[in-house]
């Protein structure tokens, strides 16, 4: 795999060249800082973008139009990044190889359509393109109910900080959504093309050459360069005596969030440690929790823990009988607090940390995952993979300890269910 | 080994059957990862079977398939699975469905010793009065999880709409009532009756050197001193070929839109190549609802719905086409009416068919480059035709407008049935 960057000032150009795969595969990111009210835009705009075209101008007319391209793939999603909120605009399609001379440079025209040539008549989307997104949006908004997991773990970020950054989610915001509009959308359309970081990335089996050639042709962004910004969300405050809240919900099975800060993290014990102390705490099925809640005590069907590092937010999440909240509490504790008292071995650290490593080679099998990998490395200046591998292979039992003293219980919350 | 080529894919395939088990390798170049699923043809529908010596079908317990996926992981010696799996980094996982139990393991190191130990795993069930009592707990909280999933629930009471005596009615999982009563003598039955390796399915897909792999599985102690020679007898199931219920109102609490399922029940008894029929229906469906067609922007212009995702599924001589939709009308009459217009009297050109066979390839050659899917893929044709279909590209480009416009105005669409999920209004 052989990876280069070239800087056109308006926007980098990512190229990484590798022939393990049958498809090219093309992202497109625009980066920006969060703003709570933009996230709801960003997402009606990363939608309607991939629906229709000007040439295009039905969804009928653009999936035929791809389907004529070997099935050619387009889509986009929207994140947040600790303090940014990125629209990813992507395409995959299959190498010329198995198709014909000349498909490729077709689908990176169809792509430069999508971004640079929307329906819009008389400076506003499609009546009937923004109707339909609009309904897909309020959907998407509203379907947050149904997923109780996720709703709880939303609700338990609310009652950490509300209003805080790491309390906005992708849902997007009904409030906003009545705010867009057909002219507004594309006044933001406008803004995202101009204000926003852009970054492209092109990876499979490619004659470099070419694709320079290509994307320079039909990719003609007139950023204005954003600074750089700090995007890792810190905290300076955290409860010394942990915040409880129950909410009733009409729902069988009670949904368990439980939030942690974490504080004072350097970059090292973020990107290292502090996987590996997520993995030994609740990673898996080889995990302490998964062993103590579920395998020992039978008082649930899942638990895990993840961390969201530039949050700098430790999440645990459960299902369980509302009869067993406080039990459940007093286990989950007791193993966060057994970690911090050492309560580990090297077979856990060594376990931890091959599983991590793998997981790292694994992200290499699929292009997506490359590439944000590569992202990654662009964005916070992280190191690449061998190094990372090297690196987490070299921590210690100690500084696991170290960082468990950083780790800061907040947050307890239960979207109760049945009695 | 048997070897076949996929033409048009640079993919060979090799296939032996050992000790009754049915292997299949799908050896990759340049990829590092591996992934290795080994199955069952055993789901939540197998309730009531018998040996061929048996005078009398037994009937175990709703959810035991289930059960069993969970307790398949205990071993006699206390180390679980998953610690083992964890030392190498590598995933292992589970699932049942209404046909069928998968085992698989997807990692990057070790395979050979890792396949071994799946080997072993799966033929060596270890159950006793406490591990299978601990699991309920478990099992419950998995139950609970599902029923409060509004989409679970409509799909629930779609089955219960459409089949009058299929087990397929019953939760995959079971019910609290029933998980409480299994025992191990239970499990220990059902084991032997279909964890036999003439039931069974290996898939190893990925990075391997293929005759260390085939030494594996040869030299498995636990596997080739199973008895090959059980043949299975499932209860033929008399299901009706009419739905039970043409229109059904369910209510719900945490919806956050009305929706609904409008399903056609078809009948297989009439047709003799049921590939070819799925390939047909598919192209029908695809052209007629899917993305390239207008059928989804319509609907939302009439107000309709806001989301249609069309699903189809066989099981055993019924082939169910299901639709799901996000409602913007309750009355979901007309939304059929619709469907059943389009089914029937919509115009497709020649055009379309070929460009939808130009897609289809496309697909199968993007979903070839990853062995997860192309393993998975295979899987699901053996549990489905009972056969690996080699020639599935020369199958596919045979697809014409004659046959396509023959098995479209044959099709039987008759025997359909709606179900509406509504928010709970009442407090």
């Amino acid at each position: 795999m052989k990876y280069h960057v070239i800087d056109k000032q308006s926007y980098k150009l990512h190229l990484i060249n590798t022939n393990k795969f049958k498809t090219i595969s093309v992202k497109v990111v625009f980066s920006d800082v969060v703003k709570r009210e933009e996230i709801t835009f960003k997402n009606f705009l990363s939608d309607i973008l991939v629906f229709s075209t000007k040439n295009y101008n039905t969804r009928k007319l653009l999936q035929i139009k791809q389907q004529d391209l070997y099935a050619m793939n387009i889509f986009s999603s929207c994140y947040r990044l600790g303090k940014l909120y990125n629209m990813d605009i992507s395409a995959s399609f299959l190498n010329d190889k198995y198709t014909e001379e000349g498909n490729t440079i077709e689908c990176f025209k169809l792509l430069s359509e999508v971004i640079f040539n929307p329906n819009i008549n008389n400076f506003s989307f499609d009546e009937d393109s923004f109707n339909i997104v609009n309904e897909m949006t309020f959907n998407q908004i509203n379907s947050v109910k149904e997923d109780t997991r996720k709703l709880s773990l939303i609700k338990m970020l609310e009652n950490m900080g509300n209003n805080e950054i790491y309390s906005y989610h992708g849902y997007g915001y009904l409030d906003d959504l009545n705010k867009i509009n057909r002219e507004n959308l594309y006044e933001y359309y406008k803004d995202v093309l101009t204000t926003n970081k852009v970054d492209i990335f092109v990876l499979g089996d490619i004659d470099e050459e070419k694709i320079i050639e290509i994307v320079d042709k039909y990719f003609k962004f007139k950023t204005i360069k954003n600074k750089k910004d700090d995007f890792i969300i810190s905290h300076d405050k955290y409860r010394k005596y942990s915040k409880k809240v129950v909410d009733q919900a009409n729902i069988t099975q009670s949904k368990l969030s439980i939030g942690c800060k974490l504080t004072n993290l350097t970059k090292y014990e973020s990107n290292y440690v502090l996987p590996l102390y997520s993995t030994i705490l609740g990673g898996g099925s080889d995990s302490k929790l998964f062993k103590e809640v579920r395998e020992a005590n039978s008082l649930c069907y899942y638990i895990s823990s993840s961390s969201n590092k530039l949050d700098n937010i430790l999440f645990i999440t459960s299902g369980i009988s509302y009869s067993n909240f406080d039990k459940t509490i007093k286990l989950i504790k007791k193993t966060i607090k057994d970690i911090s008292l050492g309560k580990y071995t090297e077979d856990d650290i060594n376990n931890s940390k091959i599983q991590y490593i793998t997981m790292l080679e694994q992200l290499l099998e699929n292009p997506f995952q490359i590439i944000s990998s590569y992202y990654s490395m662009e964005l916070l200046q992280n190191d690449d993979i061998e190094t990372r591998i090297k690196k987490i292979n070299d921590v210690t039992y100690d500084e696991i300890k170290e960082l468990s003293k950083k780790v800061h219980l907040d947050t307890i919350y239960l979207l109760k269910g049945a009695e | 080994m048997k070897k076949i080529t996929i033409k048009g894919l640079d993919q060979t395939l090799l296939f032996e059957k050992i000790n009754g088990l049915k292997v299949i390798l799908l050896p990759y170049e340049n990829r590092r990862d591996y992934y290795v699923n080994y199955t069952t043809k055993y789901g939540s529908v197998n309730l009531e079977f018998m040996n061929e010596s048996d005078k009398n079908y037994y009937c175990s317990p709703k959810g035991t398939a289930h059960f069993l996926e969970h307790k398949m992981f205990e071993q006699e010696d206390g180390v679980d699975p998953f610690t083992f799996y964890s030392k190498t980094g590598t995933e292992c996982n589970a699932g049942t469905s209404y046909t069928k139990t998968s085992y698989y393991i997807y990692g990057l190191n070790d395979i050979n010793k890792n396949l071994n130990y799946l080997i072993n795993c799966i033929n060596s069930p270890y159950f006793t009065d406490e591990n299978v009592e601990k699991e309920k707990g478990i099992i419950i909280q998995e139950i609970n999880m599902y029923d409060d999933n509004p989409d679970w629930i409509l799909e629930e009471e779609t089955q219960k709409a459409i089949f009058k005596n299929h087990p397929i009615k019953y939760d995959i999982a079971g019910y609290s009532d029933t998980v409480n009563s299994i025992t191990k003598e239970d499990l220990y039955k059902c084991y032997n009756a279909f964890y036999n390796p003439n039931n069974m399915f290996l898939v190893v897909s990925g990075k391997f050197d293929v005759d260390e792999v085939v030494d594996i599985i040869k030299n498995n102690e636990k596997l080739n001193t199973r008895n090959a020679n059980i043949n299975i007898k499932n209860k033929k199931i008399d299901e009706e070929k009419t739905v039970v219920k043409v229109n059904t109102e369910v209510f719900c609490d945490n919806i956050s839109v009305n929706k609904a399922t409008i399903s056609f029940k078809i009948s297989l008894d009439d047709i003799d190549d049921k590939y070819e029929f799925h390939l047909y229906l598919s192209a029908i469906i695809s052209i007629l609802f899917g993305s390239g067609s207008s059928f989804k922007e319509d609907m939302f212009k009439k107000g309709y719905a806001s989301y249609i995702d069309c699903d189809r599924m066989f099981i055993d001589n019924f082939y169910i086409v299901e639709f799901y939709a996000e409602l913007l009308n309750d009355d979901v009459s007309k939304l059929k009416d619709e469907i059943l217009f389009r089914f029937k009297d919509f115009k497709v050109n020649e055009e379309e068919l070929k460009r939808y066979i130009k897609v289809l390839i496309s697909s199968i050659v993007v979903g070839s480059d990853d062995p997860r899917v192309f393993a998975d893929s295979i899987i699901s044709d053996l549990i489905n035709f009972d056969t690996i279909i080699d020639n599935k590209f020369e199958l596919i480009r045979k697809i014409n407008y004659k046959r396509f416009n023959e098995i479209r105005n044959n099709l039987d669409i008759s025997n359909n049935s709606i179900v509406v999920l509504k928010q709970n209004n009442k407090i």
